[in-house]
C-alpha cells in the first residue's frame, strides 16, 4: 500500500490526466457502440501507445478498458444488445426499465453502480496484488511453464463452446508463436515465406484475430436495424437516482463481492459475474418474480459486479503473466511493445510503472462515471452508427494499428491473413481468445519447457522436475480442474439444450 | 449426414500430420517443443472426433455452429449462418485496398477503400443525399486520421505516389 500512495501522484500528471480522460470518453463510446467489443478496441488501441512513454500507453489502455466494460451498458439498456458480454445480465432489468421511460434512471443506476463495484474491485487489487506477486517469484522453469498451460486452459474452456476446439485453438496460437527462428539454436522454423521471417507479431496477431472476423461479421449484420425506446433525458433525475441508488445496498454489495471473487478466477469473466450476482440477488429479494421486468436493483447488482471484475481480473497478468480474460491478454500486449513482462518481477523491476497503472485505473472508475453520466443524454447518437461505416474505419484502423509498430507491411498481411483464417475458424466454433493467449503464452511455456529441460536432464530427469514439488503440483491439478470444470460445463450445456428441445417437441 | 464437428476433427488431424511431417525439415533440437505441442493437437483431434462419433450421438448433442430446426428458418437466406456475398466483398475490397496503397499510400487508399466499401455494400440505397453522406463520412474519417496519425502523433504509415 506505501508503494502504491508514493507512486500514486504519478496519474495525476497533466499528460496522464488527458490521456485518462480521452481514454474513457472513447471507451464509453466504443463500449456502446454495438459490434465494437471492448476486446477488439483495446487490441486496436495497442499500437497508438507505442509512441507513448510506457506508464502513459497503459493507462490509456486501462481507462479504456474500465469505460467500454460500463459503456457497454448503454447499448444494452436503450436497445437490448449488450455492448459486451460483460452487460448480458444488465440488459434483463435494464431495457425493461427504458421501455417503460426510465432509461434516463437505468443509465445513471449503471454509471454509480459501476463505481462503487469497480472501486471496491480496486481496492481488492492494491491489497492482494503484491503479496501474490511475491510468492510467485519464487517459481522456476517447471512451474512458469504449467502456468503458461494453464493460462492456456482457463481460456480455451470458458471462450468456446467445446473444450477440445478450444484447447485445440490455443495449441494452435502455441504453434504460431513458435514462427520464426528458435530461442534456443537461432535457426528458422516454419519459415515458408519471407514474410514469417521475423515470426508472428502479438500486436498485428492481436488486431488480426479480434479486428477481422469482427469486420466480416459486422459485413453479414448490414440488413439489421435496431428499434429503440423513446429516450427523452429530464432535469433533476441525478440526485434522485443517486440516492436511491445508494440505498441499494444489498443489491451493491453481493454485485461488488461476487464480481470480485469471480474477477480473481482467470478466465471467468465479466459475464460470469454478472449473472452469477444477478442470480444471487434476486434468490436474497423478497419479490424476486419483480426482477426481469425493469427493477432498479437487476441494474445495480449487474454492473456493480461487471466493473469489480475489472481490477482483480487484473491479479493473474500482473502477477504471473497470465491473462485473466481476453481483454487482458490485449492489455498483456500493450505491457510486452513497451519492453514490461508481466509476471512476478513487474512490481520490483517497473514498481513506477505498474504502480501509476493501478492508480490510474482507480481514476478511471471515477472519470468513468463522471463521463458516463454526462454522455449518457447523447448515448443514443452512437447507436445511430451503421455497420456499414464500421466496417470500413475497422479495417482502416486495423491496418495503421499494425503497419506503425515496426513499420512493416508484412505485419499487415499477416495480420488480415490470421483474421481471415480466425474468421473460418468461427464458423465452425472456433474463437479467437484460446489462439490470442496461445499466441502470447507460447513463448514463455516453449523457453520454459527447454530451460527446466535442460536443467533437469543434468540433474534429477524431466518427470521428477516437471511432475513433483508442492507448486508443480497444485498448478497440474489446476489445469486438469480447469480442463474438469470445463467440460462439465458443455455436457451441462448440452443437456439443457437437449431438455429444452425435447420440451419443445 | 457427416456431424461438423467430425469433419473439423479430421481436418485438424490431417493438418497435423502433415505439420509432423514438414518437421523433418528442421534441426531436430529446435523442435522439440513444437513436437509435443503436435502431439497434444493430434490427440485432441482424437478427442473431438470421437466426441463427434460416439458421444454427441448417445447423447443427442449436436456440434457447435450446427444448425438447430430453430435457428435454420434464421440461416436458410443466409446459406447456412454465412451470408458469402458480403463477405466475399469486403474481403475482395481489402485485397485491392493493400495492393492500391503500396502505389497511392495510406491516406488516400484509405479514402477510396472507404468510399468503396460503403457504396458497394449499400448498393441498393443509393441516392444522391445518401451518396453525398457516405462521401463526406469517408472524407471527415480519412481527414481526422490524418490529423492525428501524422501531424500529432507523427507515426509514420505506408507511402505511396501521394499520401
Amino acid at each position: 500500500m506505501a508503494e502504491f500512495l508514493q507512486y500514486l501522484p504519478e496519474a495525476f500528471s497533466i499528460t496522464n490526466l488527458i490521456t485518462l480522460v480521452l481514454g474513457v470518453i472513447g471507451g464509453l463510446l466504443l463500449g456502446a457502440t454495438p459490434g465494437l467489443s471492448p476486446t477488439m478496441a483495446v487490441a486496436l488501441l495497442v499500437p497508438f501507445t507505442f509512441h507513448m512513454e510506457a506508464a502513459t500507453g497503459l493507462i490509456l489502455l486501462g481507462a479504456v478498458y474500465t469505460a467500454t466494460v460500463a459503456g457497454g451498458a448503454i447499448s444494452a439498456i436503450l436497445i437490448k444488445i449488450p455492448g459486451a458480454p460483460a452487460n448480458i445480465a444488465t440488459l434483463l432489468d435494464g431495457y425493461p426499465m427504458a421501455e417503460q421511460g426510465k432509461a434516463q434512471s437505468a443509465l445513471y443506476i449503471c454509471f454509480i453502480s459501476s463505481l462503487v463495484g469497480g472501486i471496491f474491485g480496486m481496492i481488492i487489487m492494491i491489497m492482494f496484488t503484491p503479496p501474490l506477486a511475491r510468492i510467485a517469484i519464487q517459481f522456476g522453469a517447471p512451474e512458469m511453464f504449467w502456468i503458461a498451460i494453464f493460462g492456456i486452459t482457463i481460456m480455451a474452456g470458458l471462450s468456446s463452446g467445446s473444450i477440445a476446439k478450444g484447447l485445440i485453438g490455443g495449441m494452435f496460437g502455441v504453434l504460431i508463436s513458435t514462427i520464426g527462428y528458435s530461442p534456443v539454436l537461432g535457426v528458422p522454423r516454419f519459415v515458408f515465406h519471407d514474410v514469417l521471417t521475423g515470426g508472428v507479431a502479438i500486436v498485428p496477431a492481436l488486431i488480426g484475430l479480434f479486428a477481422i472476423p469482427q469486420v466480416f461479421s459486422m459485413g453479414e449484420k448490414l440488413g439489421i436495424t435496431y428499434s429503440r425506446p423513446k429516450y427523452k433525458p429530464e432535469k433533476g433525475v441525478l440526485i434522485k437516482t443517486i440516492i436511491a441508488n445508494l440505498k441499494m445496498v444489498k443489491a451493491l454489495g453481493i454485485g461488488s463481492l461476487v464480481g470480485t471473487v469471480i474477477g480473481v478466477i482467470p478466465g471467468a469473466g465479466g459475464q460470469v459475474a454478472g449473472l452469477i450476482a444477478y442470480d444471487q440477488v434476486r434468490k436474497f429479494d423478497r419479490n424476486p418474480e419483480d426482477y426481469g421486468k425493469g427493477k432498479p436493483e437487476g441494474v445495480a447488482v449487474s454492473e456493480s459486479a461487471n466493473n469489480a471484475m475489472v481490477g482483480p481480473s487484473l491479479i493473474p497478468l500482473l502477477t504471473l503473466g497470465v491473462p485473466g480474460s481476453p481483454t487482458a491478454a490485449v492489455l498483456l500486449g500493450g505491457l510486452l511493445i513497451h519492453g514490461l513482462f508481466p509476471g512476478p518481477d513487474l512490481f520490483i523491476k517497473h514498481p513506477d510503472v505498474t504502480y501509476t497503472f493501478i492508480g490510474s485505473l482507480v481514476l478511471a472508475q471515477i472519470a468513468m462515471c463522471v463521463f458516463g453520466i454526462l454522455l449518457s443524454r447523447y448515448s443514443y447518437l452512437v447507436m445511430s452508427v451503421s455497420n456499414l461505416y464500421m466496417v470500413a474505419a475497422v479495417t482502416v484502423l486495423a491496418v495503421y494499428g499494425t503497419y506503425s509498430v515496426q513499420n512493416s507491411f508484412d505485419d499487415v498481411i499477416v495480420m488480415f491473413g490470421l483474421g481471415t483464417v480466425m474468421y473460418i475458424g468461427s464458423k465452425f466454433g472456433f474463437s479467437s481468445a484460446p489462439v490470442v493467449l496461445g499466441i502470447v503464452l507460447g513463448p514463455i511455456a516453449e523457453d520454459n519447457f527447454l530451460k527446466g529441460k535442460m536443467i533437469a536432464e543434468a540433474s534429477v530427469g524431466v518427470w521428477k522436475y516437471f511432475f513433483t514439488g508442492y507448486a508443480n503440483i497444485i498448478i497440474i491439478l489446476l489445469c486438469v480442474g480447469s480442463i474438469g470444470y470445463s467440460i462439465y460445463g458443455e455436457v451441462r450445456m448440452h443437456r439443457r439444450g437437449k431438455r429444452s428441445r425435447e420440451a419443445m417437441s | 449426414m457427416i456431424n461438423r464437428d467430425t469433419i473439423v476433427a479430421l481436418f485438424v488431424l490431417a493438418v497435423t500430420v502433415a505439420l509432423y511431417i514438414s518437421l523433418s525439415a528442421f534441426n531436430p533440437d529446435a523442435v522439440v517443443f513444437i513436437r509435443v505441442i503436435i502431439f497434444a493437437i493430434g490427440a485432441l483431434a482424437m478427442l473431438l472426433l470421437v466426441q463427434s462419433l460416439l458421444l454427441k450421438r448417445r447423447m443427442g448433442w449436436r456440434g457447435v455452429g450446427q444448425s438447430s430446426a430453430v435457428d435454420k428458418k434464421d440461416t436458410d437466406s443466409r446459406s447456412a449462418g454465412f451470408a458469402w456475398k458480403p463477405v466475399s466483398i469486403i474481403f475482395i475490397s481489402i485485397l485491392v485496398y493493400f495492393y492500391v496503397m503500396e502505389f497511392l499510400g495510406f491516406y488516400v487508399s484509405a479514402f477510396f477503400y472507404f468510399v468503396v466499401i460503403v457504396f458497394i455494400l449499400d448498393l441498393h440505397n443509393v441516392t444522391i443525399k445518401k451518396s453525398l453522406i457516405k462521401i463526406a463520412s469517408a472524407f471527415i474519417f480519412t481527414l481526422v486520421i490524418y490529423v492525428l496519425f501524422n501531424m500529432i502523433l507523427l507515426v509514420q504509415t505506408p507511402r505511396g505516389i501521394l499520401i
